[in-house]
C-alpha cells in the first residue's frame, strides 16, 4: 500500500470518527439519553480498533514483529505519540493539575514537572537513541542489547527490565480502561475491564505490530482532535475564544483576585484551624494506637447505643459501625488508616487555592522534588521499552529521528490543551462551588458527589453550611471525564473525551501487552529452549503469551490498584533505572563490557526498586516523610538508580573491559 | 535538559508567585522541545539514512 493510500485510509477513519460525533450530537438533540449515546461511543469506537485489527492481521514474523519496518516518518510519529500518551497523560494530569497546580504544595512537585519531563524526554529520545536503535535492526530493547554486548546474560535481564516496568504500567492502563468503560456504560468494572481488553487483544493478537501501529495511527486521531475539541470548546464556553491557551489565560486573570478573596476569608482560615487540629488528634492516634483504639471504640460504643435506644435510621447507625476503629481489631491496619487520612489533610492543608504555589515551608524542596521529577521523566521517556521499540518500524534511522519531532508535535497539542483545561475548570470550580451552599450546590457538583465513585467530596469542616476550599476534596483520575457536566456544555462531549481517554488506554496496553509478549517469547523462551524454532511458530507462541499476560494483568487490575498517575510514574523511574545507563553507553562508549551492562542495569534497578518499595509500597500510600533521601519521593528513585546504574556500568567495565567488540552493525 | 532546569529555577525563584510564571514555562517550554527537535534533525540531514 502506497504512502497516498496510507493517507487516504487515515483521513478516511478520521472522518468517519467525525461522523460519529455529529450523528451522536444529533442523537442528543432529538432526546436519546446520556447513557446511550455513551454506550455507542464505547462499543463503536472499540468496534473501529478491532476492525483494524482484523483487517491487519499477520503471522509473518516480521510482519507481527516490526511492522514490516515500513512505517513513514509521519505515521510512525503518530502511532509512537499514541503508544506513549496513556491515560495518565490524559486524564490524570489535567486532574492533577486542578488538584495540584503545576508547582504542587511547595514540597512535592506540582503538574509542571509531568508536563516538562514527559515532553523533554522525546528530546533526548530523538537526539541520543531513535537512530541508533533503528540502525541495531533488532526485534526488541533486549535483543539489541544483547547483540551490541554479545551477552545472553544482558538480553535475559533486558527482557526481565522490561516486563518489569512495562507490567506496572500495563496494570495501570488495564485499571483506567475499565474505569472509562465501566463509567461509560454503567456496568460494574470488572466487566468494563474484560470488555474492553477483548478490543486490546483483537488488534495486538491478530496483527501484532503491524495491527498495533495502524489502529494507534487512528487512535492518535482521536485522542488530539478529541482533546482539542474538549479544549475549545470550553475556551469558547467561557471566554469567548477558540484558543484554549489564550482562553486558560484570561481564567488566570479571573482567578487571581478570586484566589485573593478566598486567602483571606475568615472561614476558610477555620476550616483549616479545625483540619489541623484534626491533624494533631491523629499523630497522637499514630503515637499510641492501642489507647487511641480502645478509647474510640468506647466512645463510638455509646453513640451507637444511644441511636438505638433512639430508633434511630439504620443507616445512621451503620455509618458509626463502618468507622474501621469498630470493626478492625488490627492496630497496625488502624494506623495505616490514620497515616493515609494524615497524608491527605496534610495534601489538603498545604495545596494552592489557585495555581500560585502552595503553602507547605519547603520552598526549595518543592523545586528539587520537581528538578528529581521531571529528570526522572525525561530519562523514562527516553527508556521505555514500548515507546523504544517503535524506533523499529521505521525503513531508515533519519525516518525514525523524525517520527520523534512528529510525535512530540503532537504530545504536546495535547498537553497545552490539558494544561489549559486545568485552569479553565478550576476557574469554575472556584467560583461556582467555593462558596456555596451545602445545601444549594451547583447540579453538576451534586451529580460528582453521587456518582460511584465519587469525583467530588465535600467535607464542612467549620460547620458553617457554605463550602469553602479547604473542603472540597477532588478524584482527579478521572475527573475530566466530567469537564463536560462541569462546564456546562454537551453530554455528547462526555462521550467523546471518554472515547479519547479508552485510545489512549488502549493504545498504551497494545503496545506495552507487545512489549512483554515479545520479551518473554522472543528473548527468553526462544534464546534458551527453542533458538532453532521456526519463525510461525514463534509467532504464535508470542500471540498465546500476550494473551496470558493481558489476562493476567487484567486480574490484577480488578484488585483495583489506587492513584494511576503514582504506579504510571514509578514505572517512568523504572525505566530510567534499568535501560537508560545501559543504553547510553552501550550506544555511545566503545569501551562499555557485559559485565558493566549487567552491573548498570541489575544495581540501579535495584536501588530504585529498594527505595521505592521501603519508603512508599510499604507504607501502602503515596509517599511517606520518613528517612527519604534530601526529602526527594519515592516516584523520583530514578535520580538515583541512573546515576548509580552509570556508575556501575563505567565501574565495572574499567574492571573487565570488553573482549570482543560488536559494532552496531554486526547486530542487524 | 540545562535549559529546563535553569527555567525552572528562574521561575522558582523569582518573587511574584502568582501563577503565571509557571503557567508561560509549561507553555513555552514544551513548544521550545519541538522547535529543538526539529532544527537538530534539520541540521544532521546529511547523514547517511540507511542502515
Amino acid at each position: 500500500m502506497g504512502e497516498a493510500w496510507r493517507w487516504r485510509m487515515v483521513a478516511g477513519a478520521s472522518l468517519g470518527a467525525l461522523l460519529m460525533a455529529l450523528s451522536l450530537w444529533l442523537a442528543e438533540t432529538w432526546g436519546v439519553s446520556k447513557s446511550s449515546i455513551n454506550v455507542c461511543f464505547l462499543v463503536l469506537s472499540i468496534a473501529g480498533y478491532a476492525a483494524i485489527g482484523l483487517v491487519c492481521r499477520t503471522t509473518l514474523s516480521d510482519e507481527y514483529y516490526v511492522a514490516g519496518r515500513r512505517i513513514g516518518a509521519p505515521f510512525n510519529g503518530m502511532a509512537t505519540a499514541a503508544d506513549w500518551m496513556s491515560a495518565a497523560t490524559f486524564m490524570g494530569l489535567t486532574g492533577l493539575l486542578i488538584s495540584d497546580g503545576f508547582v504542587g504544595d511547595g514540597e512535592r512537585a506540582g503538574g509542571l514537572a509531568y508536563v516538562l519531563g514527559w515532553t523533554g524526554g522525546f528530546c533526548l529520545l530523538g537526539i541520543l537513541f531513535a537512530g541508533k536503535i533503528n540502525q541495531s535492526g533488532a526485534i526488541t530493547i533486549p535483543e539489541l542489547l544483547g547483540q551490541r554486548l554479545d551477552s545472553t546474560t544482558v538480553r535475559w535481564l533486558g527482557a526481565v527490565g522490561a516486563i518489569l516496568c512495562s507490567g506496572v504500567y500495563l496494570v495501570a492502563q488495564i485499571y483506567a480502561i475499565g474505569l472509562v468503560a465501566s463509567m461509560l456504560s454503567g456496568m460494574n468494572f470488572e466487566l468494563g475491564v474484560f470488555l474492553a481488553l477483548g478490543g486490546v487483544l483483537l488488534c495486538s493478537f491478530l496483527g501484532g505490530m503491524r495491527a498495533v501501529t495502524w489502529t494507534q495511527v487512528l487512535q492518535c486521531v482521536v485522542i488530539v482532535s478529541t482533546m482539542v475539541t474538549l479544549a475549545v470548546a470550553v475556551a469558547w464556553h467561557l471566554h469567548g475564544s477558540a484558543l484554549p491557551s489564550w482562553g486558560a489565560g484570561m481564567g488566570l486573570q479571573a482567578m487571581a483576585q478570586r484566589v485573593r478573596d478566598i486567602q483571606v476569608d475568615p472561614a476558610e482560615a477555620q476550616s483549616k484551624a479545625i483540619m489541623r487540629e484534626r491533624l494533631a488528634e491523629l499523630e497522637r492516634k499514630i503515637a499510641n494506637p492501642e489507647q487511641a483504639r480502645f478509647a474510640e471504640r468506647q466512645l463510638l460504643g455509646a453513640k451507637i447505643a444511644d441511636l438505638k435506644l433512639q430508633n434511630s435510621p439504620v443507616r445512621d447507625i451503620q455509618r458509626l459501625e463502618a468507622n474501621p476503629v469498630w470493626h478492625d481489631s488490627d492496630s497496625h491496619r488502624l494506623v495505616q488508616v490514620w497515616q493515609r487520612e494524615r497524608s491527605l489533610i496534610q495534601q489538603e492543608l498545604q495545596r494552592a487555592i489557585g495555581f500560585e504555589r502552595g503553602s507547605a515551608s519547603g520552598t526549595h524542596q518543592g523545586l528539587l522534588n520537581t528538578v528529581c521529577l521531571v529528570l526522572c521523566f525525561m530519562m523514562g521517556t527516553a527508556s521505555l521499552p514500548h515507546v523504544l521499540m517503535r524506533s523499529l518500524t521505521t525503513p531508515t534511522p533519519r525516518q525514525a529521528q523524525q517520527s520523534m519531532v512528529w510525535t512530540l508535535l503532537f504530545v504536546v497539542i495535547v498537553y497545552l490543551c490539558a494544561s489549559s483545561l486545568a485552569v479553565m475548570i478550576k476557574q469554575v470550580v472556584l467560583t461556582d462551588l467555593v462558596g456555596s451552599a451545602m445545601h444549594a450546590l451547583p447540579e453538576w457538583a451534586q451529580n460528582l458527589r453521587l456518582r460511584k465513585p465519587a469525583l467530588l467530596t465535600l467535607n464542612d469542616h467549620n460547620g458553617d453550611g457554605l463550602v469553602q476550599w479547604a473542603d472540597v476534596r477532588l478524584a482527579t483520575d478521572y475527573l475530566v471525564l466530567a469537564a463536560p457536566e462541569i462546564l456546562g456544555i454537551s453530554a455528547v462531549f462526555t462521550g467523546l473525551i471518554a472515547a479519547g481517554a479508552l485510545a489512549a488506554a488502549l493504545s498504551t496496553a497494545d503496545g506495552l501487552l507487545l512489549t512483554i509478549s515479545n520479551a518473554l517469547a522472543h528473548d527468553i523462551y526462544f534464546q534458551t529452549l527453542a533458538p532453532k524454532a521456526t519463525p510461525i511458530r514463534r509467532v504464535m507462541l508470542s500471540k498465546i503469551l500476550l494473551m496470558l499476560v493481558a489476562l493476567v494483568a487484567a486480574w490484577i487490575a480488578t484488585y483495583r490498584p489506587v492513584d494511576i498517575l503514582f504506579w504510571v510514574s514509578c514505572a517512568f523511574s523504572l525505566a530510567a533505572s534499568c535501560f537508560f545507563p545501559v543504553l547510553l553507553l552501550s550506544l555511545y562508549w566503545p569501551g562499555f563490557s557485559r559485565a558493566g551492562a549487567i552491573g548498570a542495569m541489575v544495581s540501579g534497578t535495584l536501588l530504585a526498586l529498594w527505595y521505592m518499595g521501603t519508603h512508599s509500597l510499604a507504607a501502602a500510600g503515596p509517599a511517606t516523610a520518613d528517612g527519604l533521601w534530601w526529602g526527594v519521593a519515592p516516584v523520583s528513585a530514578g535520580v538515583f538508580g541512573v546515576p548509580m546504574g552509570l556508575f556501575a556500568g563505567i565501574l565495572l567495565s574499567k574492571i573487565w573491559p570488553p573482549t570482543r567488540s560488536a559494532p552496531l552493525s554486526a547486530a542487524a | 535538559m540545562l535549559a529546563t532546569l535553569a527555567a525552572l529555577a528562574w521561575v522558582w525563584l523569582t518573587p511574584d508567585q502568582s501563577g503565571w510564571h509557571f503557567w508561560w514555562v509549561a507553555q513555552a517550554m514544551p513548544v521550545a522541545y519541538v522547535l529543538l527537535l526539529w532544527w537538530v534533525h534539520g541540521i544532521r540531514s546529511d547523514e547517511p539514512g540507511q542502515r
